[in-house]
């Protein structure tokens, strides 16, 4: 921290030094003006070069300006620069009063960008003049950014991601932008998806994010007190009478943002089309309360529909018919139902594969896995899904001979294996009476720790160097569904396809059966 | 005592006296002015009888959760010690949306930046309402009794 402020320091002094070298000296008057800004005085030193309010040129003693731009009703005497504008109104320096950089919350707007402030002053409604910034409203609730980011004064109760509501008082535009366009830039393990927005999208979005500040001047002291100005709720359910009920809650529980339905597809998340059909009723209603329950690591936030709506959403889910007339090959089986994850060259990174918690398993130049997984467990995975990830079932969508058929087009397009080809296992030792668990312990922290993190939840510092990430050891509903010998086979042998190394040798056979239990103690699976 | 003295003596040291108090007032009032924005303030976060026997209830509103074990409760805030996100409570603990680094139930750092574990604060029961003081850092665990 002391780092950072020194070196901001140094930084903004050479500016000083070398910048404005060529800056005229001014020994002339500076202009101070104070002008009344949602009831507190704000005093400013701008038309000191900013004579007219326009762009100043130096004209050999004075400085002059071009007047500026009619903005009636707005009266710049009576607003003062720096409401709109931002930058620091009382420096003596242009470096200094256009926003020193760093996270810019305080760099000077220009032109179009003074849009992001209109709503600093003014609630939130449609304004002429701030077209753009009201659309990065719109977006911001047709995306369902709510879901995650709390705002101040938005109906929703959401605190899934950070909480937005001085957002603008803390990053510039360029700030915003690039995390909006790249969250993963910054930091490298953020949950939140890239989003597919045009570049005119992302500035509207950075223009309504910068008007959210810390103390709005529309709100009088109290409302800000209580920290609830309450907001317009633009409807973002299109205009479409053949709606039914259930698909405008898809669209008002911002589903629709993400999930692909039928022909809408938010290019984020799971195909919901047929969900009511892989699912049971119980598993929707679970997952629509607490995602992350049945996904460990899902980055889908709670539902904020009410319960009634919920129930109503799972129902329709439910008697939602996909029609699926003819019979299907296998090839346009796997481009309906797999590719969205599994991509269509079969290597595992398809169009959702980053917002997935576990990554889809490659086919493409996987042989050596496939070679050692027996084909029962293939026919179940696909069959009765894969719990505690987003494999979803498919004994109700396909039949046993279109799966059959799938499993057939996987080895020989991708894998490039027979289905038969398996390698012999090595036999796995006999569990021991007597567990060496202390050992494990130190195991776990000196070999494991470091992917599958001391918590156990796979984020270890080294699990971004690796796709697949490491395993979620706290996947409950996943290790529940799984028998020791597999997770033993995996310590021992390792797991191909994967970074995950073999251990036999490093490891003895009591130690590796006391990691299992280890596993075991991290899904809850023991006490 | 020469005369001279004498009277350097009564004008200075009561001049003093008076230079001394006045400090001593402008003191004082800034001291006490301080404590009355210090932290040392109790809000009321929720009644007792509405925290569960076991588990975290999270309050982001006051950015605090309260820790039931049994007869204990304990209040740990809600700000992670890095910076300063709102943390959620979650199955398995409490995690940052903005870093992603992750604390045990107790508040203890798992990973991530974090460098250490999430601050307890001080908790009180009156009245039946449970009030904690916000800004008040405690790095070791405070629990108080129900009722």
């Amino acid at each position: 921290m002391a780092v950072a402020s020194l070196l901001v320091l140094a930084a903004s002094l050479l500016a000083l030094l070398t910048g404005d070298n060529h800056d005229h000296q001014f020994h002339g008057t500076i202009a101070d003006i104070t002008v009344n800004l949602g009831g507190s005085p704000v005093r400013e030193h701008c038309t000191t070069c900013h004579t007219e309010g326009g762009s100043p040129t130096w004209e050999g003693t004075h400085w002059m300006s071009a007047s500026h731009p009619d903005i009636t009703p707005h009266a710049p005497e009576r607003l003062g620069c720096t409401g709109c504008h931002l930058g620091e109104g009382m420096a003596m320096d242009r470096t200094f009063s256009h926003g020193l950089p760093g996270l810019g919350g305080r760099q000077v707007l220009q032109g179009q960008q003074v849009q992001g402030r209109c709503y600093v002053c003014h609630e939130l409604e449609v304004l002429p003049g701030a077209e753009k910034a009201w659309n990065g409203y719109r977006l911001f609730r047709q995306k369902a950014c709510y879901l995650c980011h709390y705002l101040n004064g938005m109906p929703e109760d959401s605190g899934f991601g950070p909480d937005l509501s001085h957002v603008g008082s803390q990053l510039g535009l360029a700030q915003l932008e690039k995390a909006i366009r790249d969250p993963r830039a910054e930091p490298d393990n953020s949950t939140m998806p890239r989003f597919p927005l045009s570049r005119n999208q992302v500035r509207d979005l950075t223009y309504f994010l910068k008007s959210r500040v810390e103390a709005p001047l529309f709100t009088s002291p109290m409302w800000v007190t209580a920290g609830r100005p309450a907001v317009a709720v633009p409807d973002v359910v299109p205009e479409d009478s053949s709606l039914v009920a259930g698909e405008r809650l898809l669209w008002q529980g911002g589903c629709l943002a993400c999930h692909q339905y039928k022909e809408e597809d938010g290019r984020i998340a799971p195909d919901l089309t047929r969900v009511g059909k892989m699912r049971d009723r119980d598993y929707l209603e679970g997952f629509l309360e607490h995602p992350s329950r049945l996904i460990p690591g899902a980055a889908m936030p709670p539902s904020l529909l009410n319960a009634a709506a919920k129930v109503e959403l799972v129902e329709f889910l439910e008697g939602s018919t996909s029609e699926e007339a003819h019979h299907l090959e296998a090839k346009e089986i796997y481009m309906h139902h797999c590719q969205r994850c599994h991509a269509a060259n079969g290597d595992g990174k398809g169009l959702i594969q980053a917002n997935l918690a576990q990554f889809p398993r490659a086919f493409l130049g996987n042989d050596g896995f496939f070679r050692r997984v027996t084909d029962s467990r293939l026919r179940d995975s696909l069959a009765r899904g894969i719990s505690g990830t987003s494999m979803p079932p498919y004994e109700h969508v396909l039949s046993a001979k279109s799966r059959e058929d799938l499993l057939d087009l996987i080895f020989q397009s991708f894998i490039g294996i027979s289905r038969q080809d398996k390698v012999e296992e090595t036999p796995l030792p006999p569990r021991p009476d007597a567990l060496p668990l202390q050992r494990a312990e130190r195991l776990y922290d000196r070999f494991c720790a470091e992917c599958h993190g001391r918590s156990g939840t796979g984020k270890g510092p080294e699990a971004s160097r690796d796709l697949p990430r490491p395993r979620n050891l706290t996947n409950a509903p996943f290790f529940a569904a799984i028998e020791d010998e597999r997770i033993l086979r995996g310590i021992l042998n390792g797991v191909s396809g994967t970074a995950m190394p073999a251990w036999r040798g490093v490891v003895s056979d009591e130690e590796a059966w006391a990691l299992v239990e280890k596993v075991r103690r991290f899904s809850g699976d023991r006490p | 005592m020469t005369r001279r003295q004498w009277l350097f003596r009564a004008i200075s040291m009561p001049a003093l006296a008076v230079a001394g108090a006045a400090l001593g007032g402008i003191f004082a009032q800034v001291w006490l002015a301080a404590g009355r924005f210090s932290s040392r303030h109790w809000s009321d976060v929720t009644a007792v009888d509405s925290l569960p026997e076991e588990g975290t209830s999270a309050f982001p509103g006051q950015r605090v959760a309260l820790l039931c074990r049994g007869e204990d409760i304990g209040a740990l805030s809600l700000e992670c010690p890095h910076l300063g996100c709102l943390v959620n409570a979650v199955d398995q603990g409490f995690f940052c949306p903005c870093h992603g680094s992750e604390f045990a139930s107790s508040g203890k750092v798992l990973s991530g930046p974090a460098s250490r574990d999430l601050d307890w604060l001080p908790v009180r029961i009156q009245n039946g309402r449970v009030w904690i003081q916000g800004s008040t850092r405690l790095d070791s665990p405070l629990w108080v009794k129900r009722g």
